[in-house]
């Protein structure tokens, strides 16, 4: 089992004045056999870091410790990773079988050695009969199977994901992303998975990184991150309707920003007035879209409850103990 | 996009087509029937226009280039030969030294790539015609006159084929280069491993195309080649028609034409088969 460490990690594109700095002092320690989701906008440099470990970006300054090794100068091949990429990167020309073969030939083991692995691979993802055909010939789902395949077939200490599930329909992102899930149980190895979907980062991961621009924003569970989000950012980002930030709503003091997911609010016959703007079902549920003063606030209501009209001014409360305060200057946290 | 159906514009589209078609196959079809008439049936008028019954006699005596027979002491095989050989050392010369250097172009960083780009480039603007005079002596002061690397070293480096494989290289996704680097293979063992199967169809394509260039070299041969043996066969062909009053062996040169256009024209039909396979077969 391994810990992946990473030591005050800078990024720099580019030269002297220039240079754009991608990464800016990135820390944290990955425990073994946990499994750490990395999200952001793009842009954010979450990539940049996932490749930073694979060894196909350079390391501008700090140190990636894989285990106990620090792996800056060593060869993408020698780390003990396997990274699975986002287009797949399957080898065109060459069946399933070869493609997951690959690597191990390369590593020079021999023949029944790659076979068995092989097969045992094949056998944990579901992809024995697809062995002998070429990547073309699969669909997209399978595609994403071998790709996987091919980096469990290499027994990585650390499994790499970039955005895997980007290119999958809908259902079958569900559907992998359950299997990722099973597949991580059943192996154990410490992951770091990159993705731009709050979704995949919530269901996946033991612990999320919130990274934007360049810098970790907040690196916690996802019930904390949820919960108790350290800054307007990740606020924002994270949650669909994202959470509702209120500068003037009534209670707010000036230098406070006042945070209220959408489904924390009651509707009441006194309290915030909300002139209703839009109502959205979604079919569980409904979302008002309205506006407090000058600011606009979503409601996340019951289906089953009345639905207001629209251009109604409805009455709204926000439960107590779930309002969120934040720092107009800094943007962070205010604890509470 | 609907056409609709009209018979007399298929009439008028049919009729260019087969006008066309005979324009061009004429010559070729009055070629084959020279080949296969008596030389005096050929020096009379009118001259035929069906085949006759001397096909065997005809090629036997061009291939055995004996001489008296109409090919002026020069063997047909022996140019074939040099043709060959010629054309393959140019086409497969051109394919690797493209495929090196366009695997240089793209997936290396190295001083003053823009300029050897560029260098490349400005190639296209001088092909062999162009500076043949400064080549031959080059040539002719390295003792390479009537020898296969006279014939063609100076007409293998190809900027037209180090593009079409940079272009094609560019277009294949930078992850694969990427999964290999993890996969532990290195530059050279993705070349082989990886981008030159993922080329196998513009290499086909390529040496079809620079097969027949090959095959069709006439001004280079000519200067660089002063003996007969070493003579390709579009320079024989020419060189079997006499100046003088000598009479010109049409039957013989003709048969001798027609296996002159043998082999490109079987490359093609070949080769076919692969560019169909390349077109069907897309890699993504």
């Amino acid at each position: 089992m391994t810990t992946l460490h990473f030591k005050n990690i800078q990024k720099y594109y580019g030269r002297d004045a220039s240079r754009y700095h991608a990464v800016r002092g990135f820390d944290a320690e990955i425990a073994s056999g946990e499994f750490v989701v990395i999200v952001g906008p793009s842009g954010c440099g979450k990539s940049t870091l996932l490749r930073m470990v694979a060894g196909l970006e350079e390391i501008s300054d700090g140190q990636i410790i894989i285990g106990d090794k620090v792996v800056n100068d060593i060869d993408p091949s020698r780390r003990d990773i396997a990274m699975v990429f986002q287009n797949y990167a399957l080898y065109p020309h060459m069946t399933v079988k070869a493609n997951m073969a690959y690597a191990l030939k390369i590593a020079g083991l021999k023949s029944e050695e790659i076979h068995t692995r092989v097969e045992n691979a094949a056998h944990i993802l579901g992809i024995t009969e697809l062995l002998a055909r070429k990547p073309r010939e699969l669909s997209g789902g399978q595609r994403q199977r071998v790709a996987m395949g091919r980096a469990i077939v290499r027994q990585p200490k650390v499994f790499l994901f970039d955005e895997p599930l980007s290119n999958l329909d809908a259902k079958l992102r569900v559907h992998t992303r359950l299997e990722i899930q099973k597949l991580h149980r059943r192996l154990g190895v410490t992951t770091l998975f990159v993705t731009h979907d709050q979704v995949e980062a919530m269901t996946l991961a033991h612990r999320v990184i919130v990274m934007n621009a360049g810098e970790i924003e907040q690196f916690d569970t996802p019930e904390e991150i949820y919960n108790k989000p350290a800054s307007i950012f990740v606020a924002g980002f994270i949650g669909s309707p994202p959470m509702n930030l209120f500068k003037f709503a009534p209670e707010v003091s000036t230098g406070k920003i006042l945070g209220v997911r959408p489904e924390h609010f009651n509707i009441t016959s006194e309290g915030w007035p909300v002139c209703v703007d839009t109502v959205e079902l979604l079919g569980a549920e409904r979302l008002i879209h309205g506006s407090l003063g000058q600011e606009s606030i979503v409601i996340r209501i019951d289906s089953q409850e009345a639905v207001p009209e629209i251009g109604q001014t409805i009455h709204v409360k926000p439960l107590a103990n779930r309002l969120h305060w934040f720092d107009a200057q800094s943007l962070k946290r205010l604890e509470s | 996009m609907s056409i609709e159906k009209r018979p007399w514009v298929d009439a008028i589209a049919h009729t260019t087509l087969i006008i066309g078609v005979m324009v061009i196959a004429f010559p070729i079809y009055m070629a084959w029937v020279a080949s296969t008439h008596t030389a005096q049936a050929m020096a009379q008028w009118p001259i035929p226009l069906l085949p006759g019954d001397q096909m065997f006699e005809n090629y036997a005596a061009a291939l055995s280039g004996s001489e008296n027979s109409g090919t002026r002491g020069m063997s047909v095989y022996r140019m074939l030969l040099v043709s060959l050989i010629s054309a393959l050392t140019i086409a497969f010369g051109k394919i690797i030294i493209s495929l090196i250097s366009a695997f240089a172009l793209v997936y290396f960083r190295f001083p003053f790539r823009g300029l050897v780009f560029w260098c490349i480039f400005i190639t296209l603007m001088l092909p062999v015609e162009v500076r043949i005079v400064p080549t031959f002596k080059v040539i002719a002061d390295l003792g390479m006159l009537n020898s296969y690397a006279g014939l063609t070293v100076p007409l293998i480096a190809s900027a037209t084929a180090t593009f079409l494989f940079r272009q094609f290289f560019k277009s294949v996704p930078n992850e694969l280069a990427e999964a290999a680097k993890v996969d532990g293979a290195g530059p050279m063992r993705f070349f082989f491993d990886i981008l030159i199967p993922l080329s196998a169809t513009s290499i086909a394509a390529l040496f079809v195309i620079q097969f027949i260039y090959g095959w069709n070299q006439y001004l280079w041969p000519l200067l660089i080649s002063t003996k007969e043996d070493m003579y390709p066969i579009v320079v024989g062909i020419r060189r079997m028609i006499p100046a003088g009053d000598a009479q010109t062996e049409w039957n013989v040169i003709m048969a001798t034409a027609i296996l002159a256009m043998a082999p490109p024209l079987m490359v093609v039909l070949l080769m076919q088969k692969w560019f169909v396979k390349g077109l069907v077969e897309t890699e993504k």
